[in-house]
């Protein structure tokens, strides 16, 4: 028999944060909201001893997960990508396009002395190397979401670029945590967590001052012509 | 101009109080109150909300922007009221009689009747109801609408029983052998506050119905005000409560005294305009005594137009006796006498003529003074009697009767009261024989022989001793210091004389002036013996025991060596005559603490001049004794002495142990060996003795400083009380006082080093263990506030605090369910006063307040908190951010933050400019939790990007 793990309490801001979450995973069809409450549940239940590592787990789904909770949600290169080695494919191809003398970086054709057949199967790896290079990257998809999910609308320049540090420190933070190629302690792992409750929190939620500044809106074009 | 779709809109925007509130109490017209009509925000008012033994009343935005509104648009805002639905909550009521004050009488009118209904129904009135339901009162009074305006003032002002009445028993001679007191709905202060802004616009109308209301009201009031077997008119001794029917003086605690001020003010009022028979009709028709005093004031102040109805009362033979009614009656005859006819002058002046009752005077002067009435004094008596009635007449007496009144003033001097002759018996001061001026003039030795010839005469009203006394002691320090010198020939005085003496010589030395220490002494020394019980004796060894104790304490004016053998002996003699003290009187009070019981006992005083005796003796030998000194070897008498005052089977009464408690540090200091070979006899084993021991323990932990070598002696005994932390039942006030002392005796202990912190069941350990949430609280809270008091530290000692407070925490953190822990982290609510001290680094500092303040308890006191936070947030930003979104989380709704805002605003702006990092972000969201909590002046801090 295992003791049960103690009923959760949350602060006044993992509630707010697990309601908007929520409110992201029904137009997105998303489990947002799960993998929070499953990072808080699993680090505070003290008798798991993976607790760390599997919260870190959740939250970087969640991280994952996220950017694509928008209208036109961009497909960006996935670590599956890696997993099949076409990176290093690609990688590779741009390397003997650079160095090889059968192609012509003018006319951008493989041509030369090859026969037909290599000449068909290097010009469809070119097509797909290119599409795949042009296809967007994490950080492309970080940056759109975070430019377009906020509802106080952008952030500056300046802070857009601190808010993409923070939110990539936490990403590199969870994965090594929850590869335990890092060994944080649970309070450590809870310090993460709660910055990025905020931080997610000041990115989803609308802030009070706006909705203060549309009533002032609101009651001024009342009051107008009264 | 807004309609209900621009509601509609910013009602959607209401995620919460914070913009809900903001709305309301921004929008700035009256135009707003039709589509809130429309959109149903008026249906339905917020009712009062019960939790458990608790009950709060939540605002209505609604109701306070109609309030600010209603001025300009009363008809809608009548509308609104006509609509409005029904609550039990004073706030909104607030609101609605505010709005009805703004609005057409005949609407407000329609509201008082419908609040009235309300106020029928509430036992209390909350807040400034009171006030604003007598504006309303006021409201409809003066605009015509009487009956509206009676109604409402009747259950405004209705009186109902005492509680505590129900449980009087006939018999019961308890707390209620006291009259019970009529309550009303809200306390008598208010009541009468209220009365004051209603009564002034019902007299305006001089109506006989609003009399007759308020006449109601007090009758009730005064039945209310006696126990129901005596709730009979006309005795009602409103001469006590309220002795002058004109004065416009009232108490703050009784809501008779303010409604008989009304009557009064209606009554008059009314008889003015309709004239003064109705009036007094009405009011004696309630037959109690204070409507009759009411009904002759009124007839006083119409003069002539109620000459009859004066003629009537003053030619009264039971009413001239009625001492219940004679101020009014008084002032009556006064006012009407010289108008009488001459036959009706005759027949009061006969009464005067015949004198007061002398078998009632005889017969009470013997009830008081245990003996018979002398037919002399029972001369001066009626002479002073019809003084008294005589003087207020004195204009209009007839020849003969005019100059037998002169002569009686000349007699006896001037009446005693302007308005009425006084017949009554009561409490007086002390008298004395003679002044202080009429003993000076005595001279020194002219005074010692008045008090030794003067004999006071027995009687309540006759000059006393303690009268005399009080002109003694008015002679000031210098006679007394001069008197020393002939203190010897006081030993032949009544002891309470030698008291008085000795109390002023005290003063004396307390005030730096030299006396004669050797007479003085020899005086003590006479008089020490006296083994009587009475009172006097008992003050007279008491006062001997003080002066020795500041004899030997006064580092300017102390007794001189040469004394030393014959202080001894009145001590020892001091001892030996209060041996059966605490078995031949009774302790003061069953509830007062052994200490206070022995400082105001000679004994518990002579425990101390022994005590303090042996001390100034080691002052005196211990030089000469090169550190050798012992009490045994050194003071062998004095050591025998003390040796049988703490054994608990020679010392009957615990009392005067306990000054070996207060005293323990310098028993340490006079001779630690014997203190230790005496333990047991200081802190006695077993059930029976467990006051003796309580006695020297509970002194000790509250008097005395936890001295570094008393632990070592003390250890058994500190271990013993721990213990017994969690061994017995609900502690009472006293005992949760002990160990609060203990718990600080421990924490000084650690401090100091003295205590370890390491080991399974070291005191600390246990006592963390075993004290309460209140005292491990307390524990924190004195070691926080020590430090910041403090001026400086040693390294060493912060250290172990700091192990201390790591040690627990650790505890604290590895408690597993959340409500369970933030229970227990509330011991550490105080860990502000550590952090605010400034004592430890300042990481460390941040560290440990983030990780208290993560367990889910607030820090205390957060203003001093968030002033230190202010302190260092441009050096540890990303520390202080998150100390502060922790703090705000903490605070209840953004109330909290209120006592600290201007810290907060501070560290915010410092947190807002930080660049690179989350600081930035998190910054922004704690002002955005902020201002959805209310805290609007937040707002201005978000940057606009």
């Amino acid at each position: 028999m295992t003791t049960p793990p103690s009923p959760l309490e949350l602060s006044r801001d993992q509630r707010a944060l697990l309601g908007l979450l929520r409110d992201l995973d029904k137009r997105y069809t998303k489990r947002c909201a799960d993998m929070f409450l499953g990072a808080l549940r699993t680090l505070a239940d003290s008798g798991n001893p993976d607790r760390v590592a599997q919260a870190a787990l959740s939250m970087r789904g969640l991280l994952d997960k996220l950017p694509e909770c928008l209208p036109k949600a961009l497909v960006f290169r996935s670590s599956r990508d890696a997993v099949s080695g076409l990176d290093s494919i690609a990688s590779a191809f741009g390397k003997a396009q650079g160095r090889s003398k059968c192609y012509d970086s003018a006319t951008q054709r493989w041509a030369g002395q090859i026969d037909r057949p290599l000449q068909l199967l290097l010009s469809r790896v070119a097509i797909r190397v290119r599409n795949w290079n042009n296809q967007p990257t994490r950080h492309d998809a970080n940056v759109r979401f975070i430019r377009n999910v906020r509802p106080a609308g952008p952030i500056s320049p300046e802070g857009e670029q601190d808010f993409l540090e923070q939110w990539k420190n936490l990403y590199g933070f969870f994965n090594a945590a929850l590869h335990h190629g890092s060994e944080p302690t649970a309070n450590e792992m809870e310090d993460r967590l709660n910055l990025c409750s905020v931080l997610l929190l000041y990115l989803l939620r609308e802030p009070a001052v706006a909705r203060l500044d549309a009533l002032d809106q609101i009651i001024a074009e009342g009051e107008s012509d009264a | 101009m807004p309609d209900r779709a621009s509601v509609q809109r910013a009602v959607a925007l209401f995620t919460g109080p914070a913009e809900y509130e903001y709305f309301f109490a921004k929008l700035g017209s009256a135009s707003w109150i039709l589509p809130l009509i429309e959109e149903g925000r008026f249906a339905s008012p917020p009712q009062s909300v019960r939790e458990g033994d608790y009950i709060s009343f939540p605002s209505w935005p609604e109701s306070s922007y109609l309030a600010r509104f209603a001025r300009q648009a009363p008809e809608r805002a009548a509308l609104v009221l006509r609509q409005v639905g029904e609550t039990d909550n004073p706030r909104v009521h607030l609101d609605l009689i505010d709005v009805a004050l703004q609005i057409a009488p005949p609407d407000a009118a329609a509201w008082a009747t419908r609040e009235s209904e309300w106020v029928a129904q509430q036992p209390v009135l909350f807040f400034n109801l009171p006030e604003k339901l007598a504006q309303l009162v006021a409201f409809c009074a003066r605009h015509g609408y009487l009956e509206a305006a009676l109604s409402l003032a009747r259950t405004l002002f209705a009186v109902t029983p005492d509680v505590r009445e129900a449980t009087h028993k006939e018999g019961d001679d308890s707390e209620f052998s006291l009259p019970p007191e009529p309550r009303a709905k809200c306390e008598a202060w208010y009541y009468a506050k209220a009365l004051s802004l209603a009564i002034p616009a019902l007299t305006s109308h001089a109506d006989l119905a609003a009399l007759d209301l308020f006449s109601d009201i007090l009758a009730e009031a005064v039945r209310l005000s006696r126990h129901e077997r005596e709730a009979q008119p006309p005795l009602d001794y409103s001469f006590i409560w309220h002795d002058a029917i004109e004065s416009e003086r009232t108490r703050q605690d009784d809501v008779r005294d303010a409604l008989v001020t009304a009557v009064r003010d209606l009554g008059v009022a009314a008889a003015n305009l309709r004239g003064p028979e109705k009036v007094v009709a009405t009011l004696e028709a309630r037959r109690w005594d204070v409507f009759r005093r009411i009904a002759l004031h009124v007839i006083r102040v119409c003069g002539s137009r109620a000459d009859q109805l004066a003629r009537d009362r003053i030619v009264n033979r039971a009413a001239f006796s009625d001492a219940a009614i004679d101020h009014e009656y008084v002032l009556l005859l006064r006012n009407r006498f010289a108008s009488l006819s001459s036959t009706d002058q005759q027949e009061i002046l006969g009464w005067i003529e015949a004198g007061p009752d002398r078998e009632r005077m005889r017969a009470r002067h013997f009830e008081l003074a245990g003996e018979e009435l002398t037919p002399e004094l029972e001369r001066l008596w009626v002479e002073r009697w019809q003084r008294d009635w005589l003087s207020p007449l004195r204009e209009g007496l007839p020849e003969g009767w005019k100059e037998r009144a002169e002569r009686l003033a000349t007699e006896h001097g001037p009446p005693e009261s302007s308005s009425a002759p006084l017949m009554q018996f009561g409490w007086h001061r002390e008298q004395t024989p003679i002044t202080t001026e009429e003993l000076t003039k005595l001279g020194v030795d002219g005074i010692r022989r008045f008090f030794r010839d003067w004999i006071p005469e027995s009687g309540y009203d006759k000059p006393s001793r303690q009268g005399a006394i009080g002109s003694l002691m008015a002679l000031g320090d210098d006679y007394f210091a001069s008197e020393s010198t002939n203190a010897e020939a006081w030993a032949e005085l009544h002891p309470a004389y030698v008291s008085a003496l000795l109390r002023g010589i005290v003063s004396a030395v307390r005030a730096g002036t030299d006396i004669d220490w050797g007479a003085v002494l020899r005086l003590c020394e006479r008089v020490s013996d006296l083994r009587s019980h009475d009172l006097e004796s008992r003050w007279l060894r008491q006062g001997i025991a003080d002066l020795i104790v500041i004899g030997l304490k006064s580092a300017t004016h102390a007794i001189p060596r040469t004394e030393r053998e014959r202080i001894w002996a009145v001590i020892a003699r001091l001892l030996d005559a209060s041996a059966l003290e605490g078995v031949a009187e009774d302790r003061m009070s069953p509830g007062v603490d052994y200490l206070t019981a022995a400082i105001n006992s000679a004994r518990g005083r002579a425990f101390e001049a022994a005590i303090r005796y042996a001390v100034w003796c080691k002052t005196l030998d211990a030089p000469l004794a090169n550190g050798e000194w012992s009490l045994l070897e050194h003071l062998s008498t004095v050591a025998a002495v003390l040796e049988r005052l703490v054994d608990p089977d020679c010392e009957i009464s615990p009392d005067p142990r306990s000054t070996f408690g207060v005293e323990f540090g310098l028993l340490l200091w006079l001779d630690k060996a014997w203190l230790k070979a005496h333990l047991q006899m200081l802190f006695p084993a077993g059930p029976e003795l467990s006051s003796h021991r309580d006695a020297v323990w509970e002194s000790y932990l509250f008097y005395s400083n936890p001295f570094p070598d008393a632990l070592d002696l003390l250890e058994p005994e500190y271990s013993r009380s721990v213990d017994e932390l969690n061994n017995r039942p609900a502690a009472p006030s006293r005992a949760r006082d002990v160990d609060r002392k203990l718990a600080e005796h421990l924490m000084v202990y650690y401090w100091l080093g003295r205590l370890p912190l390491e080991g399974s069941q070291t005191l600390l350990v246990r006592f963390f263990e075993r004290a309460d949430l209140k005292l491990r609280s307390h524990a924190w809270d004195f070691l926080g506030r020590s430090l910041r008091s403090e001026n400086a530290v040693v390294a060493e000692c912060l250290e172990r605090l700091q192990a201390l407070l790591d040690w627990r925490l650790l505890f604290l953190e590895q408690i597993a369910a959340p409500s369970d822990q933030r229970i227990a982290a509330e011991e550490l609510e105080s860990f502000g006063w550590w952090f605010s001290s400034g004592k430890f680094e300042e990481e460390w500092s941040l560290n440990r307040l983030v990780r208290v303040l993560r367990l889910g308890t607030a820090v205390e006191p957060d203003h001093l908190v968030a002033e230190r936070l202010a302190a260092l947030v441009v050096k540890y930003p990303a520390d202080v951010v998150v100390a502060i979104q922790l703090m705000i989380g903490a605070a209840k709704e953004g109330y909290g933050v209120a006592g600290w805002s201007d810290a907060a605003e501070q560290i915010l702006k410092a947190l807002l400019a930080t660049r690179g990092g989350s600081v930035r972000f998190q910054a922004e969201a704690a002002i955005d939790t902020l201002v959805a909590s209310g805290m609007h002046r937040f707002r201005k801090l978000i940057p606009k990007d």
